[in-house]
């Protein structure tokens, strides 16, 4: 494996995760009236899957002492920075939908700690929140 | 442990059993170790800001298991709020990677934990036995790959000391090397069982709860229309954010605890050649003081 997460950067990433998922839920809840239920059910569906990224990056932070990684992390930083501000700015649940589809893939591809897939995902991420 | 309701402290070597106290069993007796050492004083020297110190801190670190136990219950529960029985395997995997850390996490603080007790029997002039149970640990610690190299040396550094201790057959003249031996091992290994514990379970305990609002939502959202179901819900949601709520605070004070230890066992290194003062012996009962409450909030969530 030639690039690997830190326990620091896993643990930042965790966080990272864990907040869009958030974001998300509460998306839901204050929007409920807007949406259709096959949107929430969506929503909620990649909601669930940042939260179970998340859980896999605390596992990889407690489990394993990783490095390297530092570029990816910093533009994967950027992308859920750039994705957390698009959810607060965006009002379509289609433009929520891609962002939420965006951020999942994104927690993928680290997860398997393919530089490839990371950056096709880092792609994804910005198209979708720009 | 637990023995026929009763309390069985380091029960591999010179056990004490603790008479039955009922439900308030472990903070009754972390709140009267501190005061019996204030008042006793028939050691040759009198360490009792050593003794109160390693007493509490001790006391505080037993708890430990049990949050660590719970890094995987946590995940588990989690598991049982998804509402799609099919992600249950995957869901299943993902619980095991922590079920599998818990051993080593126990031993690392397991360490600690001796360390404290082998300072208070030097702190009480009485000899330091090194138990067979802490013969695998420096092995268990390293296996599980939990922690850093340098973590690894500072946990095998305190069991060392705990060797030479024994061999050395150390007494009371040897609490100021003990001190001064460890104190910058403990400033490797409490970090790293701070941030596991204050950043990575209350890490998972957030996603719990937000696995845990999602069901109790949907669930809601489909009970609409039968007002009894939904006040079923609604307490029963309100039940398992009380518990909750309990863990988050026993991982806080768990955290706080940890510090505590850190702090006051620096407190006793910088005094190490006036250990006997009153200005030693104050500080450390403010810092008795400090955790007890602490280690309140660890039994109310366990």
């Amino acid at each position: 494996m030639a690039e690997q997460l830190t326990t620091q950067q896993a643990r930042e990433l965790a966080d990272r995760f864990l907040h869009l998922a958030v974001q998300l839920a509460d998306y839901c809840v204050t929007n409920s009236d807007k949406l259709t239920d096959t949107e929430r059910v969506e929503i909620h569906s990649q909601a669930s899957t940042l939260l179970h990224q998340s859980s896999d990056m605390t596992a990889v932070a407690i489990g394993t002492t990783l490095e390297g990684l530092t570029e990816t992390l910093n533009k994967t930083s950027q992308a859920t920075d750039q994705m957390q501000q698009a959810i607060v700015r965006l009002d379509q649940p289609n433009k929520i939908l891609g962002i939420a589809a965006a951020a999942v893939q994104l927690g993928a591809a680290i997860l398997t700690f393919n530089p490839v897939a990371i950056v096709g995902a880092l792609r994804g991420a910005q198209k979708a929140a720009s | 442990m637990q023995r026929n309701n009763t309390r069985v402290l380091n029960s591999y070597r010179n056990p004490i059993v603790l008479a039955q106290v009922g439900s308030h069993r472990k903070s009754v007796w972390v709140m009267l170790v501190p005061l019996a050492l204030l008042f006793s004083g028939c050691d040759r020297a009198d360490f009792v800001a050593v003794k109160n110190f390693a007493a509490v801190s001790q006391a505080a670190t037993d708890q430990f298991p049990d949050i660590a136990a719970d890094i995987y219950g946590s995940c588990v529960r989690s598991a049982q709020f998804e509402a799609d029985p099919g992600a249950q395997p995957a869901v299943g995997a993902r619980c095991d990677r922590f079920k599998q850390l818990t051993p080593g996490l126990i031993s690392a603080n397991k360490v600690l934990e001796e360390y404290l007790f082998s300072l208070g029997r030097l702190a009480a002039d009485q000899r330091v036995t090194y138990g067979p149970a802490l013969n695998g640990l420096a092995g268990e610690i390293q296996a599980t790959n939990t922690f850093k190299p340098a973590q690894i040396n500072a946990i095998s550094g305190i069991l060392g000391f705990l060797l030479n201790a024994e061999a050395g057959r150390f007494r009371q003249q040897q609490v100021e090397a003990a001190i001064q031996a460890t104190n910058a091992n403990l400033k490797v290994l409490i970090p790293a069982l701070k941030a596991i514990i204050g950043q990575d379970y209350a890490r998972l305990l957030l996603i719990e709860e937000q696995t845990m609002d999602a069901y109790y939502r949907s669930k809601l959202r489909a009970g609409k229309q039968q007002p009894l179901l939904a006040a079923l819900i609604q307490n029963q949601w309100q039940n398992d954010k009380t518990a909750l709520t309990q863990k988050k605070a026993a991982a806080a004070a768990y955290v706080k605890i940890l510090e505590e230890i850190q702090t006051g066992h620096q407190q006793l290194y910088d005094d190490r050649n006036r250990l006997t003062s009153q200005e030693t012996v104050q500080a450390i009962v403010q810092y008795a003081r400090t955790l007890q409450p602490l280690v309140k909030d660890l039994v109310k969530a366990f």
